[in-house]
């Protein structure tokens, strides 16, 4: 099955060996469709051009919206 | 002490402040009569996983005795509140509810559980709330579900579920939710009432069972703005024991509580909140529409703002969410899987298999709609909207996706950390709450608290209580 129309079953059977989860076959199946629900959103933002900006990965509570 | 008013459980904490200090009603008849009214109604309700008679009693007989010795410690003193499952209590099982901690008590508490006995409160119990505080209500998770005490077959909202059950239904008077991506101003304005997430730093986060330690916030759920007010007041400020909490000093409150809109400017981003989406109500459109003219007939001008990221929020909160929490239960969801319930078991994987450039992302995206936010909140004083993009939902259908699939408008602000409160402003035809929610700027509560309390005394939605 080609990937573009979501995750392939062995495919998504890797990514969560990788994560050192074991999930039985319905599991699975479920999985596949939460996945493929939240890669479209998480491709939209790797398609967003935030240049070259030095952002930081980490969260100040202190902010100053002044600044 | 003479009892006054015939509904003892429906005051609110001002209410009930000044009949202590008028000795026209004491602590130990206010707990007794939530007691009563808890064993009557939670079997219906399921707001609490544990209540605390005897611990109560004796808090609320302390509170008497310095009462009539004429120390008052301040507008909590003797007022019976409830917590959300994930605080810490001292000898008291705290679960998250989780069977992961089902057994766990704590043997120390949260530095807001401490602060909250400090100002004098009764502890009548723990209140239900969404597995560790994600996702929806899960019947497999072997913790009750609460219920909207407006319609018992729809949802009170989560993940602070008992909080917003137990203030609407008149089971405690106040009590303290936390919030990931809404969970305390979601339930607020599914059940009608107040509910305020402060700047992300503002209150200490030490001994509550965590989600996200970049997006959760700590904050009250009361009937009112000025009840949230005296609760933050005493929860806020300093702790050295929480990393992330801030220095900066705590302001008065209570001195925000104006009637008053004269010059203030409220931002209203139309563009995302009011979009031509079909996941979002038109009732709930219209209703918060006329609260915004409402707000412009106490003196605010109301300005159109962009901001553009806005749309890329609910691409990013779960990303940083899911990728936290699945580090936090990755031992335990490796090792004892069967314990989680099938919801928060499966969005918790989901985290796991976010990359680490995802993660980056969304962190970057974060980002650059704070500096959005911070550049609008230059123009504006508040930025308003509804507060949910649906009214309470049934528990009917709900699955593991039905959360993830709307659009969150709570989300963004747990991103940017700003304050942001929900008041209600009125029900769907359906007789379903609807919540306005109004963000401001980092440490700002008091300008917040000024928006919302000038709109709830010209409103007075929230004088209406659920037929119970």
């Amino acid at each position: 099955m080609a990937e573009t129309n979501g995750i392939a079953l062995d495919t998504l059977r890797i990514l969560v060996e990788q994560a050192g989860l074991r999930l039985s076959d319905t599991e699975l199946t479920q999985m596949q469709a939460m996945y493929d629900f939240y890669r479209e959103d998480v491709q939209a933002l790797h398609e967003l051009d935030l240049g070259m900006d030095d952002l930081a990965v980490t969260f100040p509570p202190q902010w100053d919206p002044e600044s | 002490m003479t009892q006054m008013p015939s509904e003892l459980h429906y005051l609110t904490i001002r209410q009930a402040a000044a009949l202590f200090r008028r000795r026209q009603l004491s602590p130990v008849e206010l707990t007794r009569a939530l007691l009563e009214r808890i064993e009557r109604l939670d079997g219906t309700l399921q707001a609490y996983i544990t209540v605390l008679p005897e611990q109560a009693m004796a808090a609320a007989r302390t509170a008497e005795a310095e009462m009539l010795h004429g120390n008052f410690r301040g507008p909590l003193h003797g007022i019976p509140i409830a917590l959300k499952d994930l605080y810490d209590t001292r000898g008291v099982r705290t679960t998250a509810s989780s069977r992961v901690m089902a057994e766990r008590v704590p043997c120390e508490d949260a530095t807001v559980t401490t602060r909250l006995a400090t100002a004098g409160t009764v502890l009548l119990g723990k209140l239900a709330m969404h597995e560790f505080a994600l996702g929806g209500p899960d019947p497999t998770c072997g913790f009750p579900l609460a219920r909207n005490p407006w319609n018992l077959e729809h949802i009170p909202g989560g993940s602070s579920s008992g909080s917003g059950t137990g203030v609407a239904a008149g089971l405690c008077l106040g009590t303290l939710g936390s919030c990931t991506g809404g969970s305390i101003r979601g339930p607020a304005s599914y059940c009608s009432i107040v509910g305020i997430k402060a700047t992300y730093g503002r209150v200490s986060r030490y001994g509550v069972v965590p989600l996200s330690w970049t997006l959760d916030h700590c904050g009250p759920m009361t009937w009112t703005v000025e009840d949230s007010a005296y609760m933050l007041q005493a929860i806020a400020g300093h702790d050295p024991k929480d990393p992330t909490s801030s220095k900066a000093p705590v302001p008065d409150y209570s001195v925000s509580l104006r009637e008053d809109m004269r010059g203030m400017t409220i931002g209203v981003p139309r563009h995302f909140f009011f979009a031509d989406d079909p996941r979002i109500d038109r009732d709930t459109l219209a209703t918060v529409d006329k609260a915004l003219d409402t707000l412009q007939s106490l003196g605010a001008r109301i300005q159109e703002v962009t901001i553009p990221s806005l749309q890329y929020a609910g691409g990013a909160q779960p990303v940083i969410m899911l990728s936290e929490a699945f580090a936090y239960h990755e031992r335990a969801l490796k090792r004892t899987p069967e314990l989680f319930g099938d919801m928060v078991r499966a969005r918790f994987r989901m985290g796991g298999l976010f990359t680490s450039a995802d993660y980056v992302q969304a962190q970057r995206v974060r980002l650059v709609l704070k500096n959005e936010c911070a550049a609008v909140l230059r123009q504006v004083d508040v930025i308003a909207s509804p507060t949910m993009s649906t009214p309470a939902p049934p528990f009917a259908g709900f699955d593991a996706m039905t959360t993830a699939r709307r659009i969150s408008f709570t989300g963004p602000y747990n991103l940017t950390g700003m304050p942001a409160i929900s008041v209600p402003c009125g029900f769907t035809p359906a007789g379903l709450p609807v919540g306005l929610q109004l963000a401001g700027k980092p440490f700002d509560e008091p300008t917040v608290f000024r928006a919302a309390y000038a709109y709830q005394q010209a409103a007075g939605w929230t004088e209406k209580r659920p037929p119970l």
